[in-house]
């Protein structure tokens, strides 16, 4: 077994960026191989390294060899090795299915772009991996920064000022998270997860942890886009270049939710959090009205990729409702609901994306959808069906454990709005299916773009079959992923 | 009185902290031009940044340059490198921040013409 797996996914991903970048000097058309190379690297190392955690358990890899309390650690679990290699997976055959747009729109820059592409998904793979705080931050900064630089690309008019929006909301997430560390550093004096985690059982009433912990959910929160915080989501996953959405539309806020879990359920614990009612009070309100919001916002937009904006921000409520419930199916469903999330998103923003260059943007004009673009809109519907909840999709098994988890607790008003958005998701995608099938109110404008290249159905069928599979394998997933991550923190 | 001044003077530090990361929130917040929210960013950062150095310091304390052949270490007498260490990755966190910042606002004046956002808005909005 070789722990330095770990290590080599998030480093060499750093570093490979740079050599993708430096081959535009040799020959530009050797960046997109490359750095389509490096991304398979990354996820045949992401696959070795699950089957080892699977097969030997979970382990500590102490950065330079310095043992963590002092050094920086790198815990890999069941869980996020699972999510690495979903990241790194997902990422990969986002780029190949888009191979050919990506020449033709990014042209010259490919090597730039390639390499902000690479760096991303490194900087998610080690917010993923990194078992300490401070870590955390400069690994989600270089996430950030280059999501940032991604998603100016595109519309030219509005992708750079909806990008300089999110700057400044993102920075100021990062910057609340950094300060919540200080906060815990001074208490503490540890910054790794672990240790920090058993130093403050005995301080759960000093106000510097509770005001480190508000300051770190916060700062988590508006990086994670959940409602009130989510004004900058839409904007920026709107007006992008399309492989742009959806590499970040699935996975930037899913590795922000995992970061979310890690911090509340790892480092603060479920004694601190649910000691008393205040955390979940507070989280079922947002929750709540993320779900709510998303779901109503969602049913009056008209602009396709727009709509799927809010439909991600309702996910994004499901994910948090979890800690709102706060037992153990609960938990258990949102984390399954984050795993699943990333690939019906990735499902919805590969195909709308291909419906959009097909049929323009409003969905009003979408008849014919199903005679013109029979495999894109299957996959799509798909997609939709698996958002609204209907039992052979993943979407159906997240909701159940959530609902579950509701009514044990006896939150009602989250049972009763889950069901309602589940609703209202239907009666949005019904809206799509509905004009597809019979026809809309605008005359159709349909581009004649051609056939799509081979690798799209490549990214197209992943896409579909993935939601399925996910949908299929749940118990395996609860069993070998998410339960050996929640027992030892005693749910 | 006399304890709410010695409250205020004897946790100066974090206070001075607490007045930059508000000036830097609400330019953030209440300035129009682009640029402006830009620097009010990095103000907020520069806040932060400030706060950790001061909790590396110990009164009378002197730089973590351990002589040689020390064996036993009095703590007291070295300020805590650990902050100022953090600190010198969150500087050029903040200075990327600000290049990525600053290159978006070029990107945007050159399509609109203007960097108030209020003009850029009611340009969209036509």
């Amino acid at each position: 077994m070789s722990i330095h797996l770990s290590v080599v996914i998030v480093t060499f991903g750093l570093l490979l960026a740079f050599v993708t970048y430096t081959l535009r000097w040799i020959r530009i058309s050797l960046c997109l191989p490359f750095a389509i190379t490096v991304l398979g690297f990354l996820t045949s190392c992401a696959i070795v390294l699950f089957t080892q955690i699977i097969l030997w358990g979970p382990f500590e890899y102490p950065m330079g060899g310095w043992a963590p309390p002092i050094g920086i650690a790198y815990n890999v679990d069941h869980l996020n090795s699972f999510m690495v290699l979903v990241v790194t997976l997902v990422a990969l055959v986002n780029i190949i299915a888009n191979w050919k747009g990506l020449q033709n729109f990014v042209g010259d820059r490919i090597g730039g772009f390639c390499a902000l592409y690479i760096l991303y998904v490194s900087g998610l793979n080690g917010i993923l991996f990194t078992g300490d705080l401070f870590n955390l931050y400069v690994l989600l900064e270089i996430a950030s920064l280059t999501g940032y630089a991604l998603l100016a690309i595109g519309d030219r008019r509005l992708a750079p000022f909806a990008s300089i929006n999110y700057v400044f909301l993102g920075t100021m997430g990062a910057c609340f998270y950094l300060l919540g560390i200080g906060f815990l550093y001074i208490k503490t004096g540890s910054l790794n997860m672990i240790d920090v985690s058993n130093l403050i059982k005995q301080l759960h009433n000093s106000p510097t942890i509770i005001t480190a912990f508000m300051f770190i959910i916060v700062g988590i929160w508006i990086k994670m886009g959940l409602f009130p915080f989510h004004i900058w989501l839409p904007r920026a996953y709107t007006h992008t270049f399309g492989p742009v959405s959806s590499l970040i539309a699935p996975m930037g806020t899913k590795v922000m939710a995992y970061a979310m879990f890690k911090v509340v359920l790892t480092v603060f614990g479920i004694n601190f959090v649910f000691r008393s009612n205040a955390f979940p009070h507070i989280v079922s309100t947002l929750a709540l009205s993320a779900i709510l919001f998303g779901s109503i916002f969602a049913l009056r937009q008209t602009h396709l990729k727009r709509m799927l904006c809010f439909v991600v921000i309702t996910e994004i409520g499901y994910l948090v409702s979890g800690l709102a419930i706060g037992n153990s199916n609960a938990i258990k469903g949102s984390i399954l609901h984050m795993l699943n999330d990333v690939f019906m998103t990735f499902c919805l923003f590969l195909s709308g994306q291909a419906i959009i260059e097909r049929m323009g943007v409003n969905i009003d004009g979408f008849s014919e959808l199903f005679v013109k673009t029979p495999l894109i809109s299957a996959v799509f519907i798909t997609g939709a069906l698996s958002v609204v909840g209907i039992p052979p999709t993943c979407g159906f098994f997240g909701k159940w454990y959530l609902l579950l988890g509701a009514v044990e607790k006896g939150n009602y008003p989250l049972f009763v709005t889950i069901i309602l958005s589940s609703l209202l998701n239907l009666i949005l995608f019904f809206k799509v299916i509905e004009i597809g099938f019979y026809g809309g109110k605008v005359i159709p404008t349909w581009r004649l773009t051609g056939a799509p290249p081979w690798s799209f159905y490549v990214g197209l069928c992943f896409a579909g079959v993935s939601i399925i599979l996910m949908g299929l394998f749940t118990f395996h997933l609860i069993r070998y992923v998410i339960e050996p991550f929640l027992t030892p923190l005693g749910l | 009185m006399a304890d709410i001044i010695g409250y205020i003077l004897g946790k100066y530090n974090y206070w001075m902290a607490v007045v930059l990361m508000m000036i830097g929130l609400y330019a953030m917040l209440a300035k129009k031009n682009l640029i402006k929210k830009i620097v009010g960013m990095n103000i907020f950062q520069t806040a932060i940044i400030l706060f950790y150095i001061s909790i590396g310091f110990k009164k009378g304390a002197t730089v973590p340059i351990i002589e040689h052949n020390t064996h036993v270490i009095d703590v007291a007498k070295y300020a805590n490198p650990l902050p100022h260490v953090l600190m010198l990755t969150a500087i050029v966190v903040a200075v990327s921040t600000f290049g990525v910042a600053l290159a978006l606002a070029v990107r945007v004046y050159q399509e609109h013409g203007t960097l108030e956002e209020n003009e850029i808005l009611s340009e969209l909005q036509e």
